[in-house]
């Protein structure tokens, strides 16, 4: 590489440069000192900042999970703990025996039949019809329809039944440690059980009314709402001899 | 005196450190210091930043690789790094001129050096006033390079620089320089 001459450069640099002044001479002894003494220091300072760094992660980390255990949003809440309303309304409701249903003489009694939730129901016949066309009311087991009336249940029928099991536990039992968590999911479970019961009576009421209407009655069968808001088939001859 | 060659000094680091200490500090000590001493300006401040460069030599010299650079050089490098950092937490860079204006100077290799070796001198005084507004860096190099009659390579090693690099910042100070000089 070519080198310049640029004399005044370097005449300059010579006189400004030219004076430097020399080592001092107990350097050395400074330096020695120094070495004796240096290590200690810095492996301390180090030893200090090593310590505060985890102290700040170990704070930041506390901060962060007290933040997200007291502000979680009612929202959030309410979508994890509730995983599926249909699948745990239909298990809450398995609680009665099976029963056998056959011949045209179950109209009547199959729409009354239908208010018990329960195990499977063994169903034939014509009257299947209207019956089927309601059937996931029947809160319980599989049923076993046979027949032409197959085509409108199997339109309705559940794919999957669910086994009655704990909900499972993904918030962990922090979430209970707020009143005001557990005032809102007491709030949830309330309104969701209204709304099963709701739920339930329309379809019984809708049912008996499609059997009702569906079906040769006799001339004074009339269909009345009770006490507790069902419909019930009754004839009018048992109103008077009554 | 005897002339102790590289090898055996840091052999001599490596065995005994107090033995070793004064061999390299007697060896090098002047050198390492007087780049310092010209770069900070101050005398304690090179003292303890000479210090600092052979301490950080003796915990660091298993690193160094005698075929990469001679011992001497190894240690500017050392003193040049921490020279910068120094200079970095005492007060900011100095740049005397935009670069932008440095490159928009139309002039040639052969007339820079020309407008450089004039032999006036008025223009000699001038460079030393200009030599001291100059960055650090800029300083050391021109310092390294025509002071010290260093080689590019071994300025682009004490200077982690390409020798390429070093060539065009070398070429830049003195139009920097040439430009300032016009302004007289």
């Amino acid at each position: 590489m070519k080198t310049n001459k640029d004399t005044d450069l370097r005449e300059a640099l010579r006189r400004r440069y030219a004076n430097t002044p020399s080592l001092p001479t107990d350097f050395t002894e400074r330096l020695k000192e120094r070495m004796d003494t240096k290590p200690t220091v810095n492996h301390r300072r180090h030893w200090w900042g090593w310590m505060s760094a985890a102290a700040a992660c170990l704070l930041i980390a506390i901060g962060v999970e007290v933040y997200y255990e007291f502000n979680k949003t009612p929202r959030s809440i309410a979508k994890l703990s509730a995983p599926d309303n249909k699948t745990e309304c239909t298990q809450l409701n398995n609680r009665v025996q099976p029963i056998e249903q056959s011949g045209r003489t179950n109209r009547a009694i199959g729409a009354h039949q239908l208010s018990n939730r329960g195990a499977p129901t063994k169903q034939s016949g014509r009257t299947n019809r209207a019956i089927g066309a309601h059937q996931p009311s029947h809160r319980g087991a599989p049923t076993e329809p046979s027949g032409r009336t197959n085509r409108a249940i199997g339109a309705y029928r559940p794919t999957k039944r669910t086994r009655p099991t704990e909900i499972p536990d993904t918030l962990g039992n922090g979430i209970w440690r707020s009143e005001r968590n557990v005032a809102l999911a007491i709030q949830m479970l309330s309104e969701c059980e209204k709304t099963i019961q709701r739920e339930e009576q329309e379809m019984r009421n809708h049912i008996i009314q499609a059997t009702f209407n569906a079906t040769p009655q006799p001339a004074n069968a009339v269909l009345v709402t009770n006490e507790a808001g069902d419909y019930e088939v009754i004839e009018t001859k048992t109103i008077i001899e009554i | 005196m005897i002339v102790k060659t590289d090898k055996q000094i840091v052999d001599a680091v490596r065995s005994d450190q107090r033995k070793g200490l004064d061999l390299m500090v007697g060896h090098y000590g002047q050198e390492v210091f007087g780049m310092v001493v010209r770069l900070v300006g101050d005398v304690m401040d090179a003292e303890e930043l000479t210090q600092d460069t052979f301490l950080r030599a003796f915990r660091c010299m298993d690193s160094y690789d005698p075929q990469r650079a001679s011992l001497g050089t190894w240690l500017c490098r050392i003193a040049y790094r921490l020279t910068l950092d120094f200079l970095k937490r005492r007060r900011p860079l100095l740049v005397s001129i935009e670069d932008t204006e440095v490159w928009q100077t139309d002039i040639n290799e052969e007339q820079l050096e020309a407008e450089l070796s004039t032999g006036n001198e008025e223009r000699i005084s001038r460079l030393e006033e200009l030599i001291d507004q100059l960055p650090p860096d800029e300083r050391l190099l021109l310092m390294l390079h025509y002071f010290e009659e260093r080689p590019l390579d071994e300025c682009s090693f004490i200077m982690d620089a390409s020798p390429h690099a070093l060539a065009n910042r070398l070429y830049r100070i003195r139009k920097k320089l040439h430009k300032q000089l016009q302004k007289i």
